[in-house]
């Protein structure tokens, strides 16, 4: 199914609500978890006479069902298990006649002897091989899309039954009235079956969620839960990447290393106190730092991976920034170092303050008390618990036309760097392939799961930083060089 | 704690679900619903392995803490020999062998008649355990849960091979049907080993002869419902099932790596002898081996009739309090077992606890 476009949503106070979610009342229900279950017998009928001569044995059954048993007003399995033992008896006899009861006996896995014993003394046929969980699990598989061609008929079913019962009645809806009449003797792979498929998938989906007092979702949760007992998971690993496979990693991390020998002589040699290169070429620093972390420790594909990337993205952001905002400050350079230092001094004096203060972590309290009486006065040094110079990461990458960069790369990022859903998803959840699992999800404490290699991009990121580095201290050729 | 997150709330929801199913056998259990019942268990516990296997795998300790009573017809709850089990190891099940028996049952053999009866029999006495025992030993049908023996169908067919093995001179089952029909033949063939040491039945006297042990199991309620041809059949039958039976149990523990505890001394003999060919593909086998051994030697020691007249309940926690575990465990850490320091070990924690259970008012 094609996603809805962002345009389509309505924004709201930061929130994008979907064109759906703007109806009043309205609400997703599930094909399969909600309505399934009941009529998975069809399913199995359906499954083994075929489509036409499977729907016409559904049509004998269900006639009978509504002649005899004023109750039923749809051919729900729980609704037919909560009749007398006599009535169920009858419906099994006639049943019987029109079908093998050996087509239905996988669901005598899940309606067992003690709580069913009618059921079981007609469907409970013994065989030498016992593939019931698998006849089982096959048929909620082909099932539990809505849209299938099994699922379709077994809709179509409903749609039928109720008409036949008056619970359903059509008026104007032609193809609707055609459909009823020749769905069953149309192959699916007729053309005429493109407009009836849909035509009784929506009849039946509006009528389904009009009609959610007949089915009983104790029933339906029993359903699930025992079928999902009975079988294992099949999970599997979604591998994107492979750690291993960067062969000019080493190559790059040797070319930025050349770079950073080079500046670090040259701020050594050239600008010793200049504020502004120290600030830069730190940074620049660190992003090389970072660049070897995810080289050295083979991180391509895992998550400190994209924390990496991302903070190569928010230091090429900073220092466009505040290269761009030099002009409108007295020293942009010492108010970034005060800054930062500040935020130092905060964590300092928890530290030192407080009772509840861990007495041993990996914060190295003496450490951070030194580098702060070494730089600054303690006496001026402000502590901003605000955003440096009060603007977002996203709202510096707007003012330096880096926004691409922030919608694309860091904003994704961020939610691995936060542990966001999607990211704890993507990272930690296995998909079990098991359809009586409901699909459900398992997790990767193997560490099998491998995400799209960051090695491209981050090496894009590190190019913007080493670029606009060269603008403002240009670079030799010969450095700046990489073959 | 939150008690209903632990994993043992989980083992005591399977045990109190499982003694629901048990009620509604014993009312329900009749000749005509036999096949459905025996459905209803198998699916009970097929849904219900995952659990199990989860659990057990995350209680088991690298020394094996856990220890199941096997080829035992059913716990017997008022007979206190199964006490002597909870001494050992830190959990203990009690393997079911009800599917089995509702599947022999249902066979419509000239043997499930017997096993009907034995089937309600051992209903009861489940339900007793559960219900009684305080979770101090689970029910699982461990053997119907872990055993991949039917997986190696080379080795079924190679218990032919072992049986014959038992004889001098003997090279197929053929020859040993041509050679052998009377006890008089068989005693000829055996290897003189096998012929002094086997043991075919629980109380045989150590000085009987070969012949003199074959005549006591021969007329057996189930080799008499068998009727064989002749002694050669018996024997046959007799052997296959001890050697079947022991390459369950070796097999089973491999994969749940639970402890066996057989207190049947044929089978437990049988277990003892075939492990030792195992060794080589499973090394860690010397130690369920050695573990085996000292359950069996505590069934054999412990003078339960200490502990007639008390409440169950105060005599198994004062087995509790008493556990030799730690103690046991470090002598077996040696490939092989030093029987005399065993031994002497295990008389002076068997004195601790009658004087613990005598000296204490219930």
């Amino acid at each position: 199914m094609e996603m809805s476009k962002l345009s389509s949503h309505k924004f709201e106070k930061g929130l994008f609500v979907t064109p759906l979610n703007t109806i009043e009342n309205m609400k997703l229900n599930h094909w399969n978890f909600e309505r399934l279950p009941a009529y998975l017998w069809l399913g199995l009928v359906i499954k083994k006479y075929g489509h036409t001569d499977g729907l016409e044995k559904c049509f004998r059954i269900i006639e009978f069902i509504s002649k005899n048993y004023k109750t039923i007003e749809l051919p729900t399995l729980n609704s037919i298990l909560l009749l007398s033992e006599d009535y169920q008896r009858e419906i099994y006899e006639f049943v019987s006649k029109h079908v093998e009861p050996i087509t239905l006996a996988p669901l005598s896995l899940i309606y067992t002897f003690s709580k069913h014993p009618t059921f079981n003394k007609f469907f409970n046929i013994k065989q030498k091989n016992d593939s019931r969980k698998e006849k089982l699990v096959d048929i909620i598989d082909e099932t539990y899309n809505h849209q299938s061609e099994i699922s379709t008929d077994i809709r179509f079913i409903i749609v039928w039954s109720a008409t036949l019962t008056d619970r359903l009645k059509i008026s104007k809806d032609l193809t609707l009235i055609e459909a009823l009449h020749k769905y069953a003797y149309c192959n699916h792979d007729d053309e005429i079956m493109r407009l009836y498929r849909p035509t009784i998938r929506s009849t039946e989906g509006v009528f389904g969620s009009f009609m959610n007092s007949m089915y009983d979702q104790s029933f339906n949760e029993e359903f699930w839960k025992e079928i999902s007992e009975m079988t294992d998971c099949q999970l599997f690993v979604v591998n994107f990447g492979n750690d291993d496979d960067v062969p000019d990693a080493n190559k790059y991390v040797q070319h930025i290393k050349g770079i950073g020998v080079y500046y670090e002589n040259f701020f050594r040699t050239f600008k010793p106190i200049s504020k502004k290169a120290e600030v830069i070429l730190s940074i620049f620093v660190y992003s090389y730092k970072r660049l070897v972390e995810l080289v050295e420790h083979k991180l391509y594909c895992e998550i400190s991976g994209r924390t990496i990337i991302r903070s190569l993205i928010e230091n090429y952001i900073i220092v466009k920034y505040l290269i761009d905002e030099e002009k409108n400050h007295t020293n942009i350079w010492e108010e970034y170092m005060s800054y930062g230092l500040g935020q130092y001094k905060l964590i300092l004096l928890k530290y030192k303050e407080k009772e509840t203060a861990p007495k041993e972590s990996h914060v190295p309290v003496n450490y951070i008390e030194a580098i702060l009486q070494a730089e600054t006065s303690d006496a001026f040094l402000n502590m901003d618990t605000r955003y440096f110079d009060k603007k977002s990461i996203r709202e510096k990458a707007i003012s330096v036309k880096e926004k691409d960069l922030f919608d694309y790369y860091y904003d994704y990022d961020s939610q691995f760097e936060h542990g966001l859903w999607g990211a704890i998803r993507e990272t930690t959840s296995l998909i079990c392939n098991n359809p009586a699992h409901k699909y459900h999800h398992s997790l990767d404490i193997k560490n099998q799961q491998k995400l799209k290699s960051v090695w491209d991009d981050s090496r894009k990121a590190m190019n913007l930083i080493v670029d606009y580095l060269d603008q403002i201290y240009p670079l030799p050729v010969k450095v700046k060089e990489y073959e | 704690m939150n008690k209903e997150n632990s994993i043992f709330f989980y083992m005591k929801k399977i045990q109190d679900e499982y003694l629901e199913l048990l009620l509604y056998l014993k009312k329900n259990l009749t000749i005509e619903n036999l096949e459905f019942l025996l459905d209803e268990v198998k699916v009970f516990w097929d849904k219900r392995k995952n659990k199990i296997h989860s659990i057990l795998s995350s209680i088991i300790s690298d020394n094996l803490n856990i220890g199941y009573l096997t080829c035992a017809t059913q716990l017997d709850v008022d007979d206190n020999n199964f006490l002597s089990f909870l001494l050992y190891g830190d959990h203990h099940i009690f393997d079911d062998p009800l599917p089995v028996r509702l599947q022999i049952s249902t066979s419509k053999t000239k043997l499930s008649s017997y096993f009907y009866e034995k089937t309600i029999e051992l209903i009861s006495d489940n339900i007793r355990v559960i219900g009684e025992l305080d979770q101090k030993i689970w029910i699982i049908p461990v053997r119907y849960l872990y055993s991949s023996i039917d997986t190696f169908q080379d080795l079924t067919s190679r218990i032919d091979d072992i049986f014959i093995s038992l004889f001098d001179g003997i090279t197929s089952m053929n020859e040993y049907f041509q050679k052998c029909t009377s006890v008089e033949d068989i005693n000829m063939n055996l290897n003189n080993k096998i012929n002094k040491t086997i043991c075919l039945s629980e109380q045989e006297p150590r000085n009987f002869s070969f012949i003199q042990k074959f005549n006591k199991i021969k007329h057996h309620e189930i080799i008499d419902k068998l009727s064989f041809k002749n002694d050669a059949e018996v024997f046959y039958f007799q052997m296959r099932s001890y050697i079947l039976q022991a390459l369950d149990i070796i097999f089973t523990s491999v994969n749940s790596r639970l402890v066996p505890f057989i207190r049947f001394k044929p089978a437990f003999l049988n277990f003892q002898l075939l492990v030792d060919n195992f060794q080589k593909v499973f090394p860690e086998l010397n130690l369920f081996k050695n573990k085996s051994y000292i359950y069996y030697l505590i069934y054999r020691k412990m003078d339960v009739q200490n502990f007639d007249k008390k409440n169950i309940l105060f005599v198994i926690s004062k087995i509790e309090m008493n556990r030799i575990s730690n103690k046991i465990d470090s002598l077996l850490l040696k490939d092989k077992l030093d029987i005399s320091l065993v031994n002497s070990k295990l008389d002076e924690c068997l004195l601790n606890l009658y004087e613990s259970v005598i000296n204490t008012s219930t």
